[in-house]
């Protein structure tokens, strides 16, 4: 075998050749000590320079870089958000065309702005609907309690305080009395 | 154990990225000191290095979320690391042929072993070959200085400098020995 070459010796020292590479170069080294210099002065300089002392670094970088990035990380730039959203838009056009079926672009727009003009139209309607019978209901409820308080007023205005605790108190009575009747019932409902 | 360090770093850039600023401070922290290392010995001025070694974190943040977890958050920023060195190289048009790659690298150093006595390394002691090889670094090309120092300074594999630097591995390798070669001849000269 020849001499090593500069490849195979920092090959060599690391490790790095093929198990069948070795039993050859072993045995070059034990007869030549020329390769064997090479590889030995080439392991001190590597063992240099693999302990070269670390750089210092300031006390306060980290606090430094900290101070620059205090906002959070950054959406996608604006350009990139237009070009999605172009892109996205192109998307759809192009699977319009395709669901088309072979329609002409201009048969497309017309189906499109048909069907746009149809639903506008139908919305209107019940929306106007919608509001007449929300103003009718309005106007029946406000009625009913205009009502209530008018009917009140005459009941006050015509009895007299005493008779107005009585009827109170009957009202009171009944009320209980109908919820006490339907919780028995309720409650034999549940026991049966 | 490799595998549980990526993995901390991957769950500190979620928790940065769902707005706790706080964990970025976890990775600037852990990384500072290779970075600086790296930075520090390729611009050779210790303020400008602070000023890229900063750079490089803040760059990191402002495109976190390009980052894919697929892949060692250190080879990603170790890639913005050194796009930031070689944008300077460009602007200052400092060795600017330096920063292509050697025309005839790629097929590998055929070089014989020069038999000149007692090697240089063998002549110095080890804090004085130190010394040295720092001193040599400078007249390193960029493309072997960087590869260089990755390798021995930040113990960097071979696998990982290729895909920072999106070359062959063998390529990578043949860089790092023409590296250490040139080192060698440039201390046997100066000796």
């Amino acid at each position: 075998m020849s001499c090593l070459k500069v490849a195979e010796i920092y090959a060599y020292l690391e490790d790095d050749l093929l198990p069948e590479q070795m039993p050859d170069i072993n045995e070059h080294l034990g007869l030549c000590p020329k390769c064997r210099r090479a590889i030995e002065g080439r392991r001190r300089l590597t063992e240099a320079a693999s302990s070269l002392p670390a750089l210092e670094v300031p006390d306060d970088l980290a606090r430094r870089v900290m101070a620059k990035i205090s906002s959070p990380v950054p959406s996608l730039p604006v350009w990139l958000t237009a070009f999605i959203v172009g892109l996205s838009s192109l998307g759809l056009l192009s699977l319009i065309l395709i669901l088309s079926g072979g329609k002409s672009t201009m048969a497309i727009l017309a189906g499109f702005n048909h069907a746009v003009l149809i639903y506008v139209k139908n919305s209107i309607v019940w929306l106007a609907k919608a509001t007449t019978l929300l103003t009718s209901a309005w106007k029946i409820i406000q009625t009913l309690v205009l009502t209530l308080f008018k009917g009140i007023s005459l009941l006050t205005a015509l009895t007299s305080p005493g008779v107005l605790v009585l009827a109170l108190t009957v009202t009171l009575a009944a009320l209980i009395s109908l919820y006490l009747a339907f919780k028995k019932i309720l409650w034999q409902g549940e026991k049966t | 154990m490799s595998s549980m360090n990526e993995e901390q770093d991957k769950e500190a850039i979620r928790r940065t990225l769902r707005g706790e600023t706080k964990a970025f401070e976890i990775l600037v922290r852990k990384y500072q000191q290779s970075i600086m290392n790296y930075i520090g010995r390729m611009v050779r001025d210790r303020e400008m290095a602070i000023d890229f070694t900063q750079d490089v974190f803040v760059r990191a943040y402002s495109s976190l979320r390009s980052f894919d977890p697929t892949h060692k958050f250190t080879t990603w920023l170790f890639r913005i690391a050194s796009n930031l060195v070689i944008d300077h190289w460009r602007k200052k048009k400092i060795q600017a042929l330096s920063i292509s790659e050697p025309a005839d690298e790629d097929r590998g150093p055929a070089l014989d072993i020069p038999d000149n006595g007692p090697s240089v390394a063998r002549k110095f002691e080890l804090a004085e070959l130190r010394r040295r090889i720092e001193k040599t670094l400078e007249q390193l090309p960029v493309s072997q200085r960087e590869l260089f120092i990755w390798r021995h300074v930040n113990g960097l594999s071979y696998e990982e400098m290729a895909e920072i630097k999106n070359l062959p591995l063998g390529t990578v390798k043949n860089r790092v020995y023409q590296a250490k070669e040139t080192i060698r001849r440039l201390l046997e000269e100066s000796s």
